[in-house]
């Protein structure tokens, strides 16, 4: 049980002492590149809606029935 | 048994970073306005536009003209539920619109340097509510659709993320509730606690700024 004490121990000294390094260490980069950075990230995941078990209240059902119906009839695509 | 002990406490240790939650209060990942991001900032310029139509419309039911009138119908109706029922009559909407994929653009910054690198277009509600789009644009449509709902804009972020199952960037609406707590409106249907065991937090951003999470 005292190696298991001390491996624990050591794991936690080193992960703070890895965290004090990242930041003393670590160069972060240029607001202007880390912008550049995020603007070019192709967002482009296709995760489709399924029915979802959970059971609507009849209020919303009935407000999404509308809207849906509306849509319907005013000929928008 | 000793070695069973240290390989759950190490694996546990390990594995805490991985499912930390999505937290809305870290000031260190602020990275610039929301008019840092030009693709970003039009589509809220354009809404600034859109929000003079949307509220004329709501005040009368007379200027309501196609997709209008079913808006107009949606945000009077959602306005006397209750938050579960908001967020959930708002996520069903949005995610049963047509998905369509970016034409993608060049990105404004990086243009003039002659790169071939290419940018999201984010959509209005409007432009959304007209033509479908993809993930980004339900994410914008239900913030712009929730800010019309009474939503603070500190309370929202379009996250996106790096989805470790299907291996692509996706971005989803992160919501704070009133206890702290952060969830995901998802394009499943579902809403869910904002934590990273199947997503990667990328950046997030707001009308207010930008926040981002990698170095």
């Amino acid at each position: 049980m005292k190696k298991v004490f001390s491996v624990v121990v050591c794991l936690a000294c080193s992960l703070v002492w890895a965290d004090e390094a990242d930041e003393t260490g670590a160069e972060v980069p240029e607001v202007s590149t880390r912008l550049a950075m995020i603007e070019v990230i192709d967002v482009t995941a296709e995760k489709e809606s399924v029915v979802s078990d959970e059971a609507l209240d009849d209020e919303v059902a009935a407000i999404l029935d509308e809207v849906e119906s509306l849509e319907a009839d005013d000929g928008e695509e | 048994m000793r070695k069973t002990a240290v390989a759950a406490l190490l694996a546990l240790l390990l594995a805490v970073p991985a499912f930390a939650g999505y937290r809305f209060d870290t000031p260190e990942d602020y990275l610039a306005d929301a008019a840092a991001l030009p693709a970003w900032a039009q589509t809220l310029e354009r809404h600034t536009a859109d929000r003079i139509v949307i509220r004329d419309c709501l005040d009368r039911e007379g200027d309501c003209e196609g997709r209008l009138e079913s808006l107009r119908h949606l945000i009077l109706k959602g306005a006397r539920l209750d938050e579960d029922d908001q967020l959930r009559l708002v996520n069903r909407n949005i995610n049963r619109r047509r998905y369509k994929r970016d034409r993608r653009t060049t990105a404004p910054s990086v243009a003039a340097s002659g790169e071939a690198k290419l940018s999201n277009h984010w959509s209005t509600l409007l432009e959304f509510l007209r033509r479908g789009g993809d993930c980004e644009d339900y994410a914008t449509a239900k913030y712009f659709l929730l800010r019309e709902l009474g939503y603070a804009p500190e309370d929202m972020r379009v996250l996106v993320t790096f989805d470790r199952k299907v291996r692509q960037y996706h971005a989803v609406l992160a919501i704070r509730r009133d206890d702290g707590s952060a969830w995901l409106l998802e394009s499943d249907n579902t809403i869910v606690r904002a934590r990273q065991n199947q997503y990667r937090f990328i950046y997030a951003v707001n009308e207010h700024g930008i926040w981002h999470y990698e170095d």
